[in-house]
């Protein structure tokens, strides 16, 4: 199902089927929405010793295609010792910042915590869209910890 | 582009070109709702706070958006730290009305807290709705606060950003 322009109509005509049928093709198409859920299940940590930035796994890399409008992106997990970011079309929200800083940082040894990363981005024109969690070690080894489901949810909004 | 109320069809009423326009907009304006960001550029002083319910920044994380009178979502992420650990510093979203508005300076209604005294903080990011809004413009707000004489700081190395959108 995909989005189409509706047609503009006049005074004194007859819509065609055709013509009601993109309404109710628009419709439809909002109702059922653009959407990429990833929820961890597994019982192995991701870990990570690296200190550039990178992707978690392929399966924390959602691809929406989008007819226009907003994105929202969550990233939840429980972490210690890593800096998180998500990147739209592999630039990171955080990119522009001080050299190397993510969006979320979690320097904490020897417990994890929360982080919940969400984010809008505004008013996308209509295209594909791979958004990605990425992460990188503050120090040591940087962990998401796997019993608490770290989640990836990016959806056209 | 706006949500405008269509009017109701009575029997054999004939649609016009008008009734098809609203209804062909207010279609598009699901697909891009009203929404607005402020995505803190990462450079200058960061904040700080020694008070409760203070405006994070009465300028920048500050949003107002024309609703239909749908639901808003808001959402907010950023680096906290308080100078003293234990003392923690706390954060929500308010809609400014005369309800919340005063009821942001209640200290202990607030969505997130940290207690870390920690270089870089912590990370605190969330949702909240705002059901039940009527059609107009609604404005937002991020409000913070400390207790016990410590000074709460949010650090703007890692972006802080606030969106708000009618969904």
């Amino acid at each position: 199902m995909a989005w189409s322009t509706l047609p503009t109509l006049a005074d004194g005509g007859t819509p065609t089927a055709a013509q009601l049928n993109q309404y109710k093709g628009n419709l439809d198409y909002l109702h059922s929405q653009r959407k990429y859920n990833y929820e961890y299940s597994g019982t192995t940590n991701f870990t990570t010793t690296g200190t550039t930035w990178g992707t978690i796994s392929s399966d924390f890399i959602g691809t929406i295609v989008t007819s226009g409008g907003h994105l929202f992106a969550l990233l939840s997990g429980v972490t210690q010792q890593l800096e998180l970011d998500i990147s739209l079309n592999g630039t990171r929200l955080c990119s522009t910042a001080a050299a190397g800083t993510g969006s979320l940082r979690m320097d904490n040894t020897g417990y994890a915590e929360i982080m919940n990363l969400p984010v809008l981005y505004n008013n996308l024109a209509a295209g594909t869209y791979v958004v990605a969690a990425q992460w990188k070690a503050t120090s040591g080894t940087g962990t998401l910890d796997a019993s608490y489901r770290p989640r990836f949810h990016v959806r056209e909004l | 582009m706006a949500w405008s109320d269509i009017d109701e069809y009575d029997v054999r009423q004939l649609m016009d070109a008008s009734a098809m326009a609203s209804l062909k907009d207010d279609i598009n304006y699901l697909l891009a709702p009203n929404a607005a960001t402020y995505h803190h550029p990462g450079t200058g002083a960061n904040y700080t706070t020694t008070g409760l319910g203070e405006d994070l920044d009465a300028t920048n994380f500050n949003l107002s958006i024309v609703t239909g009178g749908g639901l808003v979502m808001g959402m907010f992420y950023g680096q906290f730290k308080t100078s003293v650990a234990g003392n923690t510093v706390r954060a929500t979203i308010v809609h400014v009305d005369p309800i919340s508005y005063i009821g942001r300076n209640l200290f202990w209604d607030y969505t997130i807290e940290t207690a870390s005294g920690d270089t870089n903080g912590e990370p605190r990011g969330w949702v909240q709705y705002f059901p039940g809004l009527p059609a107009g413009t609604h404005q937002f707000k991020v409000v913070w606060g400390i207790g016990g004489g410590a000074t709460g700081t949010l650090l703007v190395g890692w972006r802080p950003r606030f969106s708000v959108v009618e969904k």
